[in-house]
């Protein structure tokens, strides 16, 4: 996964995956939420992009795991974009939502 | 090419080897890489079998994945027991590595392949092959320097490749890059956030990364007719995963355990026998 090369001077990107439960409150989903980790969800970003009804499937794994907590009304990939200046993050951030799933 | 290969080895450090990297699997399963087990509730729309899983009938992961892995952890703590007293490893070691083979395809049919398990998987296979062997094991065996030598050359590999595919992937301009900061953004600890305000150590860093891997961890497959020379770099590769860890938070803990073959673990029974009954130690 850092074999690739990043140019000093253009973007790096950093992914997370973010859901609204029912009371609301939005969550920054980790390994231990759904058994996927970041990186297993960066290595089939573009399967949810194509079809992103599969992020159901993540709020399928919470349910699983968690029963008890409230379940996820709403799944979001989430990419921020550091612009980097001379390999340095000059503090500009973009953040663009790749895919989303919500509950009907 | 021979004596290279199947250089006479201490079977003693078989049998620690054997203790070692059977009682890790129980910490890798349950405590390290414990997120194994939470694709047992991964619907299987977001399985994606590696190559093996599609070659060989293997069943998608599911719910059976939570037992199989705590029988796993028994069948591994049992065979750390035995190994200590050299019952049964051929068996027992196979058993071992045929059901940690499935446990990493579990792992890594998700969509990331971790690259730190290629050592470790050849260990578990090569260990069953050298037969008996104790922990206070006197004698070597060509069927030891053989195990030792693959596993060494496995170690190497997992960095050599690494390098390649840095060039492969990243070009040389992977040296001039900025992949590091990215890997610091990704997941900083309190140990890397002041390297982001110094960008020349990463530039530097990944440097110094490619020619460890490209030009020093192929060292680790000559032999040294000073044998300290390979323990002085196992020991260095073991401190780099130490200091990764601190930066970026990966540590290549089976790697790790696959580096130990590097070491004299033969002399931990000399260190035994001199703490239970010094009279007895031969000369």
């Amino acid at each position: 996964m850092y074999s690739t090369r990043d140019d000093p001077n253009g973007t790096v990107i950093s992914t997370r995956v973010e859901a609204v439960d029912s009371t609301g409150a939005t969550l920054v989903v980790s390994v231990g939420d759904t058994g996927l980790r970041r990186a297993e969800i960066e290595g089939q970003v573009d399967r949810f992009i194509q079809n992103p009804s599969l992020l159901a499937d993540l709020s399928r794994a919470h349910h699983r795991l968690h029963p008890d907590e409230p379940r996820y009304q709403k799944v979001r990939i989430v990419v921020a974009r550091y612009q980097l200046q001379d390999s340095r993050p000059s503090g500009e951030v973009t953040e663009q939502v790749l895919a989303t799933w919500t509950r009907r | 090419m021979n004596s290279w290969l199947f250089r006479p080895m201490p079977l003693a450090r078989i049998a620690w080897l054997r203790v070692i990297a059977y009682a890790f699997v129980p910490v890798d399963i349950l405590v390290t890489t414990e997120w194994v087990m939470d694709h047992s509730v991964v619907p299987g729309s977001l399985y994606q079998p590696l190559r093996i899983g599609r070659l060989l009938p293997l069943p998608t992961p599911g719910p059976w994945v939570e037992p199989f892995g705590y029988l796993l952890v028994v069948a591994c703590l049992l065979s750390a027991a035995l190994a200590a007293r050299d019952r049964l490893p051929s068996w027992l070691g196979a058993l071992v590595a045929v059901g940690y083979l499935e446990w990493m395809v579990v792992a890594m049919s998700y969509g990331k392949v971790d690259h730190d398990r290629v050592a470790f998987l050849v260990l578990l296979f090569v260990l069953p092959t050298v037969g008996r062997a104790r922990l206070d094991d006197d004698r070597r065996s060509q069927a030891a320097g053989w195990a030792l030598m693959l596993i060494t050359i496995a170690v190497t590999a997992t960095y050599f490749l690494a390098a390649l595919a840095k060039i492969r992937f990243g070009g040389l301009g992977w040296l001039d890059g900025a992949t590091l900061t990215r890997a610091l953004v990704r997941r900083n600890t309190v140990l890397s956030e002041p390297l982001l305000d110094h960008t020349w150590i990463l530039h530097s860093a990944q440097y110094a990364i490619m020619a460890l891997e490209l030009f020093v961890a192929p060292l680790l497959l000559v032999r040294w007719r000073r044998v300290g020379v390979t323990y002085a770099l196992a020991v260095g590769f073991l401190l780099f995963h130490v200091m990764t860890f601190a930066i970026v938070t990966i540590i290549f803990l089976p790697h790790c355990i696959a580096l130990l073959a590097l070491l004299p673990l033969e002399r931990l029974a000399r260190l035994k026998r001199r703490g239970r009954s010094p009279e007895l130690v031969p000369r």
